[in-house]
């Protein structure tokens, strides 16, 4: 765990004093909307459908079991019992009242959190591999960059107004992308150099949205310390040839596609020169001193648990054999696991958990994971350090809690935008499909022969749902009134990133699931063995089989 | 694309952030059916221009189009008639 100095405690206590003066002269009638809305958008307040909406940081995702019991008592106080977990790690609540959220703020800085970099043209929270610090296949924790990144990048005076949003996304894990690195503004990751030394390949211009672009790999290996100084080169190219005069043109992905890899490179190498080497580099001194605020986690000596693992999976006990099959990833220290707990209960709103559901789970993080727990960009919690041997007992109580469904990384683990039933940008629901999709494919049986297959669905072109990179991606559209939904192949967000391609013309609402019914079915029909992941059959047959059978039954 | 007449006026809630709709009274209701329909945008520029002055009670209002053969307000929009009905699906607590 990240803990504040007295710099980061001051920093959001007076943020909050100063937000709750703004909120006090907005409600006296002192300060226009106008006025108003800059601010309130620089401490991630929206104004979305039915009300506003609060979007709190949690850097890279990390959080501890005293974090989230006030993020549990914040949901029950002033909002309404729930919070819906984003693809950026952070939490959002949908019903605060404007003149409840500085008293929000206040709680939130009381055990070190924010809003901040949650909205606006600013660098955002930063994300990261929701195992770091665990995996296997890590070579490096990224979470001291990303705090480093956080320390550079909060209040930076030359990037608080870019020409639009930025968002960076680092992972040491070079084998196996979980943090989409690839479809952020800047994705880093941590690699091996010729004499094994550890730098970055930075990865510029990927994102979804009306203009996805998978990023362009702009160095490919910079050494570590330089990290902040080639950031700073790439923000400074992206401030002064970025687009101001088209919001839809603005993204930085635009500019590194219109001016092409190697001129956008050359503009950062030659910028870089002049200011690398300076003060703004990381020395391992500095390195050092973010290092020290972090709590480490402290192990047990204990003997490799694999076989006991592989066991659990066999054993009597099918649903948790299940649990274990697909929710536990083996640990980087003999017998301790890595358990994932879906928040994508069948028939749920994806990401969404209660104040309940936290308080327990807080306590169950103090019990079995060393107080810590990691919100996922895809929309579930993390406990980083389980041993092996508390795995049952762990379950049993999720199961409790609704929160034990054995399905990460299967169909059901869906990423779902909130759509039309609450956000003010979107064209269509989402949520309800995703509730039906769970209710449909709630065998797990099925789920299990069908193995690997992502599905990612947004209620809108802004792509909040990462439609673009499932491999079953859903978009909602706007039928003169009437919600359609368009159906896409073949996306991935990892280490073979590509972005899905729309299969035909959209369907309506009552035809979306059965849709994806079929597509599946003639998966199972096509496939070479159980092995053959479904992007891997669509790569190799193309689309063609899937449209035929997508719109067999199709009403046109 | 233009506002298709007959409309309503809208805006949100300061305090709260709720949909709230112009009544024939120049008061703002939280009941779509209490709103006025405006058949002519004289008559609905004019509104809006009102509306605009009372920021520290509604902010953001705006006009959306509802369908001229219902006898009650009735939005031609998923967006207004989920805004008006509040989410399709359960809170979470709830569900």
């Amino acid at each position: 765990m990240y803990q504040y100095d007295a710099i980061d405690q001051r920093i959001v206590e007076e943020r909050a004093a100063q937000f709750r003066g703004q909120v006090t002269r907005r409600l006296a009638g002192e300060i226009t909307e106008d006025e108003f809305k800059p601010l309130r958008l620089q401490n991630g307040l929206y104004m979305q459908l039915h009300a506003y909406m609060l979007r709190v940081a949690i850097p890279y995702g990390l959080l501890s079991s005293k974090q989230l019991r006030m993020l549990a008592r914040i949901a029950r106080v002033y909002d309404k019992g729930y919070g819906h977990l984003s693809t950026r790690q952070n939490i959002q609540y949908n019903w605060p009242k404007l003149e409840d959220v500085p008293s929000i703020l206040d709680d939130l800085a009381s055990v070190q959190m924010h809003a901040i970099q949650t909205s606006g043209n600013c660098i955002r929270n930063t994300t990261a591999d929701a195992y770091a610090g665990v995996a296997r296949d890590e070579i490096e924790d990224p979470r001291p960059w990303c705090e480093l990144i956080r320390q550079w990048s909060t209040f930076h005076p030359e990037f608080a107004f870019l020409p639009r949003k930025f968002k960076i996304a680092v992972t040491g894990a070079p084998g196996d992308d979980r943090a989409a690195v690839r479809f952020h503004d800047i994705g880093l990751r941590i690699v091996a150099g010729p004499e094994g030394e550890h730098g970055f390949e930075v990865i510029v211009g990927g994102g979804l949205g009306r203009t996805p672009f998978v990023g362009k790999v702009v160095r490919g290996f910079l050494p570590k310390q330089y990290l902040l100084s080639y950031l700073e080169a790439i923000l400074r190219v992206y401030n002064v040839h970025g687009r101001r005069d088209n919001k839809y043109k603005a993204r930085i992905k635009v500019l590194v596609d219109a001016l092409g890899v190697e001129e956008f490179s050359r503009l950062v190498e030659e910028e870089w020169e002049l200011i690398r080497d300076t003060s703004i580099d990381v020395t391992e001194q500095e390195l050092a001193r973010v290092k020290a605020f972090f709590i480490p986690a402290h192990y047990e000596t204990l003997p490799s648990a694999d076989s006991k693992l592989a066991a659990m999976k066999l054993g009597k006990n099918r649903d948790f054999g299940l649990w274990v099959g697909n929710n536990v990833t083996p640990h980087k220290v003999d017998g301790y696991g890595i358990v994932t707990i879906s928040v994508k209960a069948p028939g749920k709103p994806p990401g969404d958990i209660t104040d309940t559901q936290m308080e327990a789970v807080a306590d169950l993080a103090d019990r079995f994971s060393q107080s810590r727990l990691v919100v996922t960009h895809m929309q579930n919690l993390v406990f980083p350090d389980v041993k092996v041997s508390d795995l049952e007992s762990l379950w049993r109580e999720l199961v409790k809690l609704d929160l034990a469904t054995a399905n990460a990384g299967k169909l059901t683990d869906m990423i779902c935008c909130p759509g039309l039933d609450y956000c003010a940008l979107a064209n269509a629901t989402s949520i309800p499909i995703a509730e039906e999709l769970g209710r449909h494919f709630d065998d797990m049986d099925y789920l299990s022969d069908i193995g690997e297959v992502s599905l990612k669905m947004s209620g809108c072109i802004n792509a909040c749902g990462h439609h673009h990179i499932g491999n079953i991606g859903i978009l909602g559209i706007d039928k003169r009134g009437e919600e359609f939904y368009q159906l896409m192949l073949g996306g991935s967000p990892g280490n073979d990133a590509s972005l899905g391609k729309i299969l035909g013309p959209a369907f309506a609402k009552h035809e979306i699931v059965a849709a994806v019914g079929r597509v599946l079915a003639r998966y199972l029909e096509l496939r070479e063995s159980s092995d053959e992941r479904f992007i891997d059959a669509f790569r190799r047959v193309g689309a063609e089989p899937f449209k035929e059978a997508a719109y067999a039954d199709h009403q046109g | 694309m233009a506002l298709q007449l007959p409309a309503v006026l809208s805006g949100s809630l300061t305090l709260t952030g709720a949909p709230v709709y112009l009544t024939p009274g120049r008061d703002w209701t939280r009941n779509l059916q209490a709103a006025q329909v405006f058949g002519a945008s004289e008559e609905l520029e004019a509104a809006l221009g009102w509306a605009r002055t009372q920021e520290a009670v509604v902010c953001d209002p705006y006009a959306f189009s509802v369908d001229a053969k219902a006898e009650l307000p009735t939005p031609i929009s998923a967006r207004e008639r989920i805004r008006a009905s509040g989410p399709t699906v359960g809170l979470a607590r709830a569900s």
